[in-house]
């Protein structure tokens, strides 16, 4: 917004010489930075390989000429993990650094090829086809070990993700859209216990001081299972309103608690958005049934009141990006 | 007439966000930080994205709880009464943010600011809407003007992107309404239209007394590159033609200046690609990447060589090699570019980034027996599918 910030720090003496320098170059575009860019490109080759790997091996299954195809992608994933034990640093319960730019993309690679691997061997020798949740479960081990040993944020997103499948709950973008993340109305219960079981394991993993960096991401899909299977039962299991209420209300407090101790405004979000929604639907299933007129107040006092608490107390809430 | 927020407090926000940014990526230390805090204070109320998304929707949430009990009260009004009134209430709202929220309480970009704009925006538009018994003419019109008024004065990007497009809908409009060649030449009159508002705004975004306007003028250009591709891209021009011009085409038989359309459409990427590499310019190189990406799809659309999934493996394949390739090229700056991180920000943040991957390279594996059939189960593997 200010071509000439740099220069004026100069002149105040905030800035040194050398540091003016720099910034004068980006400025004035005698240097370009292409790093996030080529990580873009990273990730969508990344996405396009596995994604037409993973259709081509399903639509040529029978095929005579797979063994090849199969045999490549063997090749390709001990070739990605290969790399990653080769070039990359020895574990740590700290955060670790990948040796080179793309070297996450490689462990990412590795990853999603092992698993189409592992669904064609699975399919074709017929392994495991009496308990094909042991196959999910292998899964999750496999991404979870990854995540920890070359500390990998996306793969381990992928572990939660196949282990919440292991218990029918569904955390993808077309569930997102059709709003049917629980296969079964036993499953908002396990959605309950498993948000809560993850949030737990998070805190205990933070406690030992074990990779703190992947606290978030444990909260954030424990949170998110927690209040969408607290949710689904409110509406759909109108016998057992107060359990899930009370669910949602304790889900509501370790959200904002969580807020506040990692300075995560998505956790307040979430709490905020779980929240009102309980408090409207308890609301509207008791003390406002036959009130119609009297929505229009709740929404203006409600709403109008929590704009109001916010910047009110704008010093709990708040930080200049 | 400038932007409604004060300049210095404007320019002061700016100041404190570079430190902070700086300071993150540790290019000053905390004391130089703090300097600049000290110097460049500032007093507006500008809260960081998921707050800001919280307040918009309770403030949007407050403001339907209070004109449905508004509304109630004039029950009785005709269609161009609750027209006036609605104009009415929107120059209301837009006084309300000038006077209470920026000026006495230093609001700047808070989500309140967001929602009582955007509720303005509506009223006014639709208002006029009902006023005129909904003639487009005016309707787009006043839709450019206000959405205009609100990136000019609340420097709003959201208005910004919708009034550019209302504009790109409004000329199509009139080049559909005026009938005989002039719907043939909506295309043409969308390229040279935008062609003007691009190189406009790259005037303009050199001069410094117009740096309040940076974003609004790189947001000018970047909607106009990508309205002039979709002018000229053969796919877009060709079903507009059948969809909405109710052009009938024999088999074998093309749109009129075909031939125009296949060379823009492959002629587009490439230049943006190549002024942007000659310039140093990355915002041209990024529209030229994606423009390319349309036009690869748009002439696979028309003339298949291959399946989607050899296309999607060989895309990544070819993807995967060309930044490779780059990543090795650029390990010593070649022109201006550099593949060091320098002190680029973050478009995503490490834990959004793990959150996308979750969401779109599977991982959702469903252990129930049905999804799992070869030749017509839902079987993907490590792909973007859902089920797995």
């Amino acid at each position: 917004m200010n071509p000439r910030l740099h220069n004026d720090l100069l002149d105040r003496g905030v800035l040194t010489p050398e540091q003016h320098d720099c910034l004068e170059d980006i400025a004035s575009g005698k240097s370009v930075s292409v790093y996030f860019d080529l990580r873009a490109l990273l990730y969508v080759g990344v996405m396009l390989l596995s994604t037409g790997i993973g259709i081509l091996i399903y639509k040529n299954i029978s095929d005579v000429g797979h063994l090849v195809l199969i045999g490549a992608l063997i090749l390709l994933t001990i070739g990605c993990f290969g790399y990653a034990f080769w070039k990359g640093n020895p574990y740590s319960h700290k955060e670790v650094e990948g040796p080179t730019p793309f070297f996450e993309y490689v462990v990412l690679l590795g990853s999603l090829i092992f698993i189409s691997v592992q669904g064609y061997l699975q399919f074709r020798y017929e392994l495991l086809t009496e308990n094909l949740g042991i196959s999910t479960l292998i899964s999750a081990a496999v991404f979870l070990f990854v995540a920890y040993r070359f500390d990998h944020a996306g793969v381990l997103s992928l572990g939660i993700t196949a282990l919440a499948s292991f218990f029918s709950i569904t955390i993808s973008p077309e569930k997102w859209y059709s709003g049917n993340f629980l296969e079964g109305s036993h499953v908002y219960v396990t959605a309950l216990v498993f948000g809560a079981a993850l949030a737990a394991a998070a805190l205990l993993l933070e406690r030992q001081r074990i990779k703190t960096h992947f606290t978030f991401t444990y909260l954030n899909f424990a949170l998110l299972i927690f209040f969408l299977g607290g949710i689904s039962g409110l509406f759909w299991n109108d016998d057992r309103l107060w359990i899930y209420i009370a669910a949602i209300y304790v889900g509501v407090f370790f959200a904002y608690r969580s807020a506040r101790r990692m300075k995560s405004f998505l956790f307040l979000l979430y709490a905020f958005i779980a929240g009102y929604i309980a408090t409207t639907y308890l609301l509207a299933e008791t003390i406002l049934r036959n009130a119609d007129f009297f929505w229009f107040y709740y929404f203006l006092l409600s709403s109008g009141g929590f704009v109001y608490f916010i910047i009110k107390y704008r010093k709990h809430f708040s930080r200049t990006e | 007439m400038s932007s409604i927020y004060d300049t210095t407090q404007l320019l002061n926000l700016h100041a404190v966000k570079e430190a902070l940014h700086w300071h993150n990526q540790k290019f000053i230390n905390a004391e130089q930080l703090a300097a600049i805090k000290s110097k460049y204070q500032c007093k507006l109320y500008h809260p960081n994205l998921a707050i800001r998304i919280l307040i918009f929707v309770a403030s949007w949430m407050a403001i339907s709880g209070a004109s449905g009990l508004f509304f109630l009260l004039f029950n009785e009004l005709s269609k161009p009464g609750y027209g006036v009134l609605l104009v009415i209430i929107g120059a209301g709202i837009l006084f309300f943010v000038q006077r209470v929220l920026i000026y006495q309480n230093n609001h700047f970009r808070s989500g309140v600011v967001e929602a009582c704009a955007y509720c303005a925006l509506g009223s006014i538009v639709g208002g006029i809407g009902m006023i005129t018994d909904g003639n487009e003419h005016l309707v787009l019109l006043t839709g450019v003007v206000v959405c205009a008024y609100m990136s000019y004065r609340f420097l709003d990007l959201l208005c910004h992107i919708v009034g550019m497009l209302t504009f790109a809908g409004f000329i199509f409009y009139e080049g559909f309404q005026a009938g005989g060649i002039f719907r043939h030449i909506i295309p043409f009159m969308i390229i040279v239209c935008f062609s003007v508002t691009y190189f406009l705004a790259s005037h303009l975004r050199k001069r410094d007394y117009l740096s309040l306007w940076s974003d609004n003028l790189k947001l000018t250009e970047i909607i106009s590159l990508l309205l002039i591709y979709a002018g000229g891209n053969y796919l877009v021009v060709r079903e507009c033609s059948i969809e909405l011009l109710d052009m009938t085409l024999a088999p074998g038989e093309d749109i009129p200046f075909a031939f125009i359309f296949y060379a823009l459409t492959a002629g587009i990427p490439l230049l943006l690609i190549y002024r942007g590499t000659k310039l140093g310019r990355i915002m041209l190189i990024r529209l030229g990447v994606v423009a390319l990406v349309l036009s690869v799809s748009t002439f696979r659309y028309y003339y298949s060589i291959a399946s989607p999934e050899v296309v999607l493996t060989l895309g990544g394949v070819a993807v995967l090699s060309v930044t490779a390739w780059l990543f090795n090229i650029l390990k010593v700056k070649r022109g201006v570019f550099t593949r060091d991180k320098l002190l680029s920000k973050q478009w995503i943040s490490p834990e959004a980034s793990a959150f996308a991957i979750s969401q779109t390279m599977g991982g959702n594996v469903q252990k129930t027996d049905e999804t799992f059939k070869g030749g017509g189960g839902s079987f993907g593997g490590g792909g973007a599918s859902g089920d797995y």
